[in-house]
């Protein structure tokens, strides 16, 4: 195995990362909304696709519920996250190992093996897969700098949603501060000016939410 | 064997979870599909398997002497073994490679031999594949799978292994190297039909997948560009990329695909390149018909493996035969691949067949003949039952400090009854190939 990693695969690493940890959080985020919507707030759905940044167009939180999951059309459903993670799995299976690779290839299979009218409970063996997955990350992905980008991706990812969806600020702070020494392990990848930028910006209890995205959005700096 | 096929659907669960996969492009759209799987094993008895890999090393050692030639004094064709049209018309021929030695004079790294074999039990080549053969990964996939699902099979088949092809071609590359340099795997990209093999064997060999523009070359030697401008020096290129698009400064200069001035870093002996630009001469098909005379020219040695009864249009009493015969032949495009351009006469209707008879009398050198050899069919499961279908076996040899021939190889079957065509392009299947062991 070669020392260095080329630019194309580093995105690749970064995004695999942030599209495995995005499906991982939103079936977590869908699981308690689903909790919602049973006899709550049946429009619940409507907040999950503002927060997220996604088009709202679904007539009712059934057909939410089966587009935003199947609908392989849909280029923010779960399906197409997962396919965009599997075409960058793709080109990285000498860096993350075919084992790795093959609990993309499960969640995807399962998904499309699911009934039409599966609930999001026939899902968790997809969460199963994804907590395998960055298990196999660990194991298997021992050439430092690789794991250390797909990783980015999921702790960048992770912070994301939680500001999306407003966790708890002592949850923002451990977060950051779980990237701030990731980080550390791979300064280079970071812009460290940002990563600066954010800290400060996430101590205050207000945080502004927007602000705390942009820099987000541009912390990886092999990012294009 | 019984437990093996019972576990059918198991195996293919696991080539499904591992994503083993080819592409193929219909009507222009790229698809990519589940190479078909057959559990019942070809098995060659080893008193077989020793003519095999004896006549394979014979075929490929004057294979390797030929090209060695052909790019330098051409006395083969000097003292009139081969007509010097045959040279200068094949596509595969590249006067670019003129007088260029590759690292250890070796050309022929990596070839992949097709055979089949004859109702009489005898092994017969149909083509040589000196370019970018593929194919090695599928039986050793297979291979994995099936001992884990089948244990017991295994333990009562005594069988070589055939895993030991990655350390094979490890080893291969590591030879060709010129500086101890990254050896790295180039690929043309993810929607080259064999991507998945280029990916798997670069995770198996530890080598480095690099894509198009990963690659670049300075003061005639290559580098494997890192992020932030870091580099580092290349020794060996596994390409699996046609000569065509290789250099675009040397050959197609459209091509996207290549690493501009490779030519060049190779020319000087600063990087391998496996296999050798230019091989394309010597699987040319109606090159073909040439190498047994290759073998007694170059080795003064009678020829071990038969090729299948073969004739040029080229020569006129060939020619003759041809048109006179041409519903038993089967004809062959020399320039085609994959098998495409292959063509069997009797199948053919009167007007088709007026029009290959007019391409054969007006452009003789592109066109063999070949008889339609009857060569054995295999057991293929399907429902619940097993039909016969044809095959033909892809032995791998592989020249490093001496010629070793992997003890496995790709047997791929028609899917159709009564097809002769067996490339997965097509639509074919494939088997494990188990070698008895000593």
């Amino acid at each position: 195995m070669g020392e260095l990693i080329s630019n194309t695969k580093a995105e690749n690493l970064f995004w695999l990362g942030r599209y495995v940890q995005r499906v991982y959080i939103v079936l977590h985020l869908l699981r308690k909304y689903r909790d919602v919507m049973i006899d709550e707030n049946e429009g619940a759905y409507h907040s999950f696709c503002e927060k997220l940044g996604i088009t709202d167009n679904y007539a009712s939180s059934d057909e939410f519920l089966h587009n935003y999951v199947y609908d392989k059309e849909n280029p923010d459903s779960l399906i197409s996250m997962l396919t965009y993670a599997s075409n960058n799995a793709t080109l990285l299976r000498e860096e993350i190992k075919s084992e790795t690779f093959s609990y993309i290839l499960l969640s995807i299979s399962h998904i499309e093996n699911c009934a039409k009218d599966a609930d999001i409970d026939a899902l968790q063996t997809v969460s199963d897969y994804l907590l395998a997955f960055w298990g196999s990350v660990d194991e298997r992905m021992f050439k430092r700098e690789p794991r250390n980008m797909v990783k980015a991706g999921k702790y960048l990812e992770d912070l994301d949603l939680h500001v999306r969806f407003d966790y708890p600020h002592e949850r923002i702070l451990y977060l950051v501060d779980r990237l701030e020494k990731h980080a550390e392990k791979e300064k280079v990848i970071f812009n460290q000016i940002l990563l600066y930028q954010l800290k400060s910006e996430t101590l205050q209890p207000d945080c502004d939410k927007l602000k705390v995205l942009d820099i987000l959005k541009h912390l990886f700096v092999v990012n294009g | 064997m019984t437990t093996l096929i019972e576990q059918r659907d198991a195996v293919n669960k696991w080539l499904e979870r591992y994503g083993v996969r080819f592409g193929v492009y219909k009507g222009g759209v790229f698809h990519e599909q589940l190479f078909p799987f057959d559990p019942i094993p070809r098995v060659i008895k080893r008193s077989e398997w020793n003519h095999i890999e004896k006549g394979l090393i014979q075929r490929v050692k004057a294979l390797n002497l030929f090209l060695s030639d052909i790019y330098s004094g051409k006395q083969i064709v000097a003292d009139g073994v081969i007509p010097e049209e045959f040279i200068y018309s094949s596509k595969g021929y590249l006067p670019q490679c003129e007088n260029i030695t590759p690292s250890k004079g070796i050309y022929t790294h990596i070839c992949g031999i097709d055979l089949v074999q004859a109702r009489d039990g005898s092994w017969i080549i149909l083509e040589d594949n000196l370019r970018i053969p593929s194919g090695a990964s599928y039986p050793i996939i297979a291979r994995t799978i099936t001992r884990k699902v089948s244990p017991h099979t295994f333990e009562h088949n005594h069988i070589e292994e055939n895993r030991g092809y990655i350390d094979l071609l490890r080893k291969t590359m590591d030879y060709a190297n010129v500086n101890g340099g990254l050896a790295v795997i180039l690929t043309p990209g993810r929607y080259n039909s064999a991507f998945f093999e280029h990916s798997f064997l670069a995770e198996k060999t530890g080598a480095t997948l690099v894509f198009p523009g990963d690659l670049t070359v300075e003061n005639e030697k290559v580098y494997y560009n890192g992020l932030f401008n870091t580099r580092q020096k290349v020794g060996v290129i596994y390409r699996r990329v046609s000569d065509e698009f290789l250099d675009p400064m040397a050959f197609d200069k459209s091509s996207l695909l290549g690493i501009p001035n490779v030519m060049q870093a190779y020319a000087k002996g600063n990087v391998a390149l496996m296999n050798a630009p230019g091989n394309g001469i010597a699987d040319d098909k109606g090159l073909c018909y040439f190498v047994p005379k290759m073998i007694e020219y170059y080795l003064h040695e009678t020829p071990l493996l038969q090729n299948a009864p073969t004739y040029l249009p080229y020569y006129p009493d060939d020619r003759k035969y041809v048109l006179e015969n041409i519903r038993k032949l089967v004809i062959k495009d020399v320039s085609e691949a994959g098998g495409y351009g292959v063509m069997f006469g009797r199948d053919m209707d009167e007007e088709h067949l007026a029009n290959i008879k007019h391409l054969i009398e007006t452009e003789p050198r592109r066109w063999i003949a070949q008889e339609v050899i009857d060569f054995i069919d295999l057991e293929v499961l399907e429902g619940s039952g097993t039909v016969l279908r044809k095959a033909d076996l892809r032995a791998f040899v592989l020249c490093a400090d001496e010629i070793r021939v992997w003890h496995s190889g790709l047997t791929r079957f028609a899917r159709e009854p009564d097809s002769f065509v067996v490339n997965s392009s097509q639509g074919g299947g494939f088997k494990d190939t188990w070698v008895e062991k000593n």
